[in-house]
């Protein structure tokens, strides 16, 4: 077992003073940026007896006591899940933000069955024709890829799948989601219609999720291209792939199993950095064009309402899920690259 | 493996085919999408003073509701009303045979206990709009459909009745169901805001996400059905909280969206080419431009007529508002009563170049300008300020900021003038169908919380209030008094009404939308049960 | 400006110049030589326009952001002669407004990487240096930021500081120096293991020295090249940040933010956010183009290194 048990504590641990970190920083955001504070968190209440509320938000962030005991108290009441009414919304912060996480997720996950598959698979044929035209073209496509800006390329993608006459638009027809009496579970909507047996919502949900996955999909797969091209020139320079070309092993078996083994564990690496940074990506793309709701609309929606609570929420709960990707992509790493031990 | 994925593909692309050739399957229900342009703030029937009217208004009812074009009052949940002692006394004699969505009838407790707690809200708390009951003396319960509402002094009480805001009368059994141990415990309102509710309204709340998703359901047991005799009203409501117009443009064109509260305004003549409908609502949603008085050198009074006098409105209109938007008169909006026609300012950059040197300010001179920032319409208006005035040799500094911090740093006016912008640009709706709503609250110097001009004229003031004790005995007077305070205002340019809005309300061709079925008054409700939806 | 241009000459000449020759004796590379003629050939006519572009469009104050008397007369008109990519929804020139986009768009490029590079590089030559106590706490601060998208920093910064280049550049700042101090750090580590600077610590050598001498000369280069591709990424970053409305005021030359306006007319006047969109990819790409080249040649086995976090 190349993973110990030590790794995992260690890294938990790590984790969650990283949290802490983040929450801490959060904190002096609030206290350091002009105004008074309790004001800010009380949501600019109005009114004659707006000094109430303000009043109240300056308990609950315990203004009136010593610097560190305000920071330990504001840090207590994240990690109990405590830091309240959203100001927009007047329903819990962490709700509305795992919600659209979700969303954001389902996402991200659709992108990446698109992109992993497409990338590595043209990284491959790439390498396969190294120095031709292909391969040019393959890495030329791969560098402008990689450089595109993705909320621009779903915008465009966006107008002509309407001009085509298709309408990839929101998550789940309303309509049609109310008429066969879909209902949320875990929040995964195509995980939510196949429990519920709702074929039909089903494939509302894929046929709207697919076209924004893939302008998200633009920048793995540009990267993927380039990085698959490299780790199999490499593979196919060592000697056991000479060994198994020289004992006569099928060519298909060379690539598509021996090769595709070897350089798996590069692969991970950077896919889950790329999962982590294609979030942003998403939150631009799924915002305003596909009308998609998650992060990135709660995200300027929390702007335009100016809802501290909700911006604080956001970079705990994003901190928290680049630390998670991150440490995932170690740990299968491990599990699968006999030469890495954590 | 390469026999799953091209199965898996396989599946995939034969579930969108049967999606897109085959298309849903027929839809047995009633359900209409419509896109609203804002999240929900709340919806506590007695508090709630903001967004929460668009859910409020089908939920809820009042005793009455007011038509100001037409000037009728028309019965809801009280079918006659009479005053008496020169208005100081009001009888309200309520519907008999509604009840509430859980199950209660309604009754003169009803009504006394959701007046009592809009107004002892406002008292205890400073929230919602329950200033409205200002005049309240006492509430009695003549019988189990009568009201007697008292007054300390005269008022249209059938117009306060009928308010936006604060009016809405809800079951008693919300306060046994939330578990609250009076009407002003917290739990009550928190009970509402997690999607509870308690009206008489045709529709009741199913499903609640402020953020993203309202579902509304048909009240089989509304007293109005059988009145109204609307057998294609929705059976579902479902109100999607969209505040991008594109992405609200968007929904409606796929047909995600029947009724959109407001696409981009570029985009109108494309979509009524495509076969969808326009319902224009001439809106008492209007913009206004106040000047800081009391800051050097917009507390000049020829400074700030330079300034409007170098801003053409009706560019303006054009070019920020895509001509949806009638030039601003006056305060009071257009169909309002107490409208003034003509109280606009005709001039152009010579007269301003003219002003600016009897102003005696000397140019260059930068001054700087406060507006709401997710408004594309107040973006484009303050570009084009700052490039007019950018030709008298002002430079104008641009300061968006997202509403809540506009009104704090705006109403700094009365206690920190030198640190507010010189100019505000905010919008407006009023919540009662009086002028004195307008007037009393952007330009009394005793509402220091809107009155973002920083105004404090005597004369106006003067004119303002006895124009309100009036309105209860000799209403046609009082309009006409409130006329010459906004003649006040105009020659003083202490703010400019820049533009009323008329609202695009873009809809497709499976829903009907009837003259009825909206009210400038109550914005943005559409009351969905005079609308027939095909299936 | 010239600050700005003198550095970038003086980074080619240190790399890219020499690495430049050695290429062009190689036929074999051709085309790396004919992707990095192609990205220098981009990133300097960005610099160029960046320096004479109100001099070069047509009309200056309209590209600043000025409204036109009678706008509503000349919005969203298609390209044409008089305006070469149409104009914008407030009737401006949007040739002016993209070409002085141009400008921004450098200036956040350097600013954010030279201040970024600069708490980088002193921060993992540190940690690197000192080991115990000043590593972990070094490391701990790296991971944090590194941690947080610079889109959600911007959020934070947006809501507390108001709209501007200073959010901007603080929010991407603020996460990108932790990339830099972790490459630094990697580097440094390698260095600090050499037997030279073993000797010179043992000889008692002054810290300071050592760090400046040998350990900061052998890690710059590889850092500043990973910088030179970093570039186009901070573009893309910024103009998201921009594009969400988080960072530059409305009315400036920005291409995320002309982006943002066009967006609303997409269907009516499609060139409004087209133009910014090809600048911006074109940009990004030179950036990366030559970057690339440069990363490739000096050290092969660096390009498992890709530039991926916010």
């Amino acid at each position: 077992m190349p993973l110990s048990l030590n790794y995992l504590v260690k890294r938990f641990i790590w984790i969650f003073l990283v949290v802490v970190g983040v929450v801490i920083f959060s904190y002096v955001a609030i206290i350091a940026s002009p105004g008074d504070p309790a004001v800010k968190w009380a949501g600019n209440p109005r009114g004659p007896n707006a000094s109430l509320a303000i009043e109240l938000a300056r308990r609950e962030l315990g203004l009136d006591k010593p610097l560190h005991i305000q920071v330990l108290k504001f840090v207590s009441d994240v990690f109990t899940g405590n830091i309240g009414l959203s100001i927009a919304y007047k329903i819990p912060v962490f709700e509305v933000i795992l919600r659209r996480l979700v969303a954001t997720l389902e996402l991200l996950f659709v992108t990446y069955l698109i992109a992993i598959p497409l990338g590595v698979f043209l990284g491959i044929e790439s390498a396969l024709h190294r120095g031709g035209k292909l391969d040019t073209l393959l890495q030329s496509l791969g560098t402008v890829l990689a450089n595109t800006p993705t909320f621009w390329v779903g915008a465009w993608l966006f107008l002509s799948l309407i001009l085509l006459g298709a309408y990839p638009y929101g998550r789940v027809d309303p309509k049609l989601a109310t008429a066969t009496g879909f209902h949320p579970i875990t929040g995964f909507y195509l995980i939510d219609s196949l429990i519920e047996g709702n074929i039909l919502v089903f494939a509302n949900v894929l046929s709207k999720i697919v076209p924004p996955a893939i302008a998200i999909a633009i920048y793995p797969v540009g990267v993927l291209v380039r990085l698959t091209r490299a780790l199999v020139s490499d593979t196919l320079l060592e000697d056991y792939i000479r060994a198994s070309v020289a004992w006569g092993v099928r060519r298909s078996v060379i690539i598509w199993r021996y090769t595709l083994k070897a350089i798996t564990p590069g692969l991970v690496q950077v896919i889950g950095l790329a999962f982590a940074y294609s979030l942003v990506d998403a939150m631009a793309v799924e915002y305003v064009v596909f009308g998609r709701e998650g992060l990135g609309s709660l995200l300027v929606d929390s702007l335009n309402y100016s809802d501290f609570r909700i911006a604080i929420g956001l970079v705990i709960v994003v901190a928290v899920f680049y630390l998670l990707v991150n440490t995932l992509t170690d740990i299968i790493q491990a599990l699968i690259d006999p030469k890495v031990r954590l | 493996m390469g026999v799953s994925i091209s199965l898996v593909v396989l599946i995939v692309v034969g579930f969108i085919a049967y999606q897109y050739v085959w298309g849903p399957p027929t839809i047995k229900q009633r359900v209409v999408v419509y896109a609203y342009n804002d999240r929900i703030t709340g919806i506590d029937p007695s508090i709630e003073d903001d967004t929460g009217l668009v859910i409020i208004g089908l939920v809820y009812e009042q005793l009455l509701r007011y038509n100001p074009i037409t000037g009728e009052l028309e019965p809801v949940l009280a079918v006659a009303w009479n005053s008496s002692k020169n208005g100081t006394e009001w009888v309200f004699r309520l519907r008999e045979g509604v009840v509430f969505h859980d199950g209660t009838p309604l009754n003169a407790t009803a009504v006394k206990l959701s007046i009592e707690r809009a107004r002892d809200v406002y008292v205890e708390t400073g929230r919602g709009a329950g200033y409205i009951w200002e005049a309240l003396e006492d509430i009695e319960v003549l019988d189990e459909y009568t009201v007697k509402i008292v007054l300390k002094y005269p008022q249209r009480l059938d117009l306060l009745v009928a308010a936006t805001y604060a009016a809405y009368i809800f079951s008693p059994k919300a306060l046994s169901s939330s578990g609250a141990s009076s009407y002003l415990d917290r739990k009550l309102e928190e009970w509402f805001n997690r999607g509870n509710d308690a009206g008489t309204g045709p529709y009741t709340i199913e499903y609640y996400k402020p953020d993203s998703e309202v579902r509304l359901k048909k009240f089989d047991r509304w007293w109005g059905w059988s009145l109204i005799n609307n057998t294609q009203a929705p059976d579902y409501v479902i109100i999607k909280i969209l505040p991008d117009p594109q992405s609200q443009y968007n929904g409606l064109i796929s047909g995600e969206i029947d009724i959109a509260s407001s696409v981009p305004r570029d985009y109108v003549s494309i979509l009524l080419s495509r076969g969808f409908k326009a319902y224009n609502l001439t809106t008492y949603h209007n913009y206004l431009m106040f000047f800081n008085t009391r800051r050097y050198p917009t507390n000049i009074t020829e400074f700030r007529k330079a300034i409007a006098c170098a801003l053409d409105l009706d560019e303006a209109v054009r070019l920020a508002m895509k001509g949806f938007a009638l030039k601003g008169s006056g305060i009071v909006p257009h169909g309002f009563p107490g409208f003034t026609d003509g109280l606009y300012h005709q001039c152009g950059l010579s007269e301003a170049l003219q002003y600016l040197s009897e102003s005696g300010v000397q140019t260059p001179v930068r001054i700087e300008i406060l507006y709401q920032v997710d408004y594309e319409e107040t973006r484009i208006f303050a570009e084009v300020l700052q490039s007019r005035l950018r030709d008298l040799n002002i430079e104008l500094i641009l300061n968006p900021q997202p509403w809540s911090q506009l009104k704090e740093i705006a109403k700094g006016v009365w206690e920190n003038p030198e640190n507010t912008p010189h100019l505000i640009v905010a919008d407006w709706w009023p919540t009662m169908p009086s002028p004195y709503d307008f007037l009393y609250v952007m330009f009394h110097s005793d509402s220091k919380e809107w009155n973002f001009a920083g105004y404090d004229n005597d004369e106006f003031e003067d004119l303002l209030d006895r124009a309100w004790e009036l309105e209860g005995i000799n209403y046609s007077e009082a309009l006409s008094l409130y006329r010459r305070a906004q003649e006040i205002i105009f020659n003083d340019v202490a703010g400019i009404n820049l533009w009323d809005e008329v609202r695009p309300f873009m809809y497709s061709a499976r829903v009907e939308l009837p003259p009825k079925c909206m009210n400038p008054l109550y914005m943005y409700v559409i009351y969905f049960q005079y609308v027939s939806v095909r299936i | 400006m010239d600050a700005v241009l003198s550095n970038f000459m003086k980074l080619l000449k240190s790399s890219g110049l020499k690495l430049y020759q050695d290429l062009t004796k190689s036929t074999e590379k051709y085309i790396r030589r004919t992707r990095f003629k192609v990205g220098l050939t981009i990133t300097l006519i960005v610099f160029v326009l960046a320096l004479i572009g109100p001099w070069v469009v047509p009309y200056p104050d309209e590209g600043a952001g000025y409204v036109p008397p009678e706008a509503s007369l000349r919005e969203k008109k298609p390209p044409s002669l008089t305006f070469f990519f149409g104009t914008d929804t407030r009737g401006r020139d949007l040739f002016s407004r993209v070409i002085m986009g141009v400008r921004s768009a450098v200036i956040q490029i350097i600013t954010v990487i030279m201040l970024s590079l600069a708490i980088g590089l002193v921060a993992g030559i540190l940690a690197a240096y000192f080991k115990g106590v000043v590593e972990v706490v070094l490391n701990y601060l790296i991971e944090l930021f590194i941690s947080i998208p610079a889109v959600i920093i911007a959020l934070v910064l947006r809501l507390a500081l108001g709209p501007g280049l200073l959010t901007v550049i603080t929010s991407l700042v603020v996460t990108w120096w932790s990339w830099y101090a972790r490459v630094t750090y990697v580097y440094a580590r390698s260095v600090m293991e050499m037997d030279y600077v073993t000797l010179a610590r043992l000889s008692g050598l002054n810290p300071l020295k050592i760090m400046s001498r040998h350990v900061m000369r052998n890690v710059l280069t590889p850092v500043l090249v990973q910088a030179v591709t970093d570039m186009g990424s901070v573009l893309l970053e910024a103009s998201t940040i921009n594009f969400l409305g988080l960072g530059l005021p409305l009315n400036s030359p920005e291409w995320g933010v002309i982006m943002y306006e066009g967006l609303s007319v997409l269907e009516i006047a499609p060139w409004v956010s087209a133009f910014p969109g090809i600048f911006l990819l074109i940009t990004a790409l030179g950036f990366s183009l030559v970057g690339d080249t440069l990363r490739e040649e000096m050290d092969p086995r660096l390009r498992r290194r890709w530039r991926l976090w916010f």
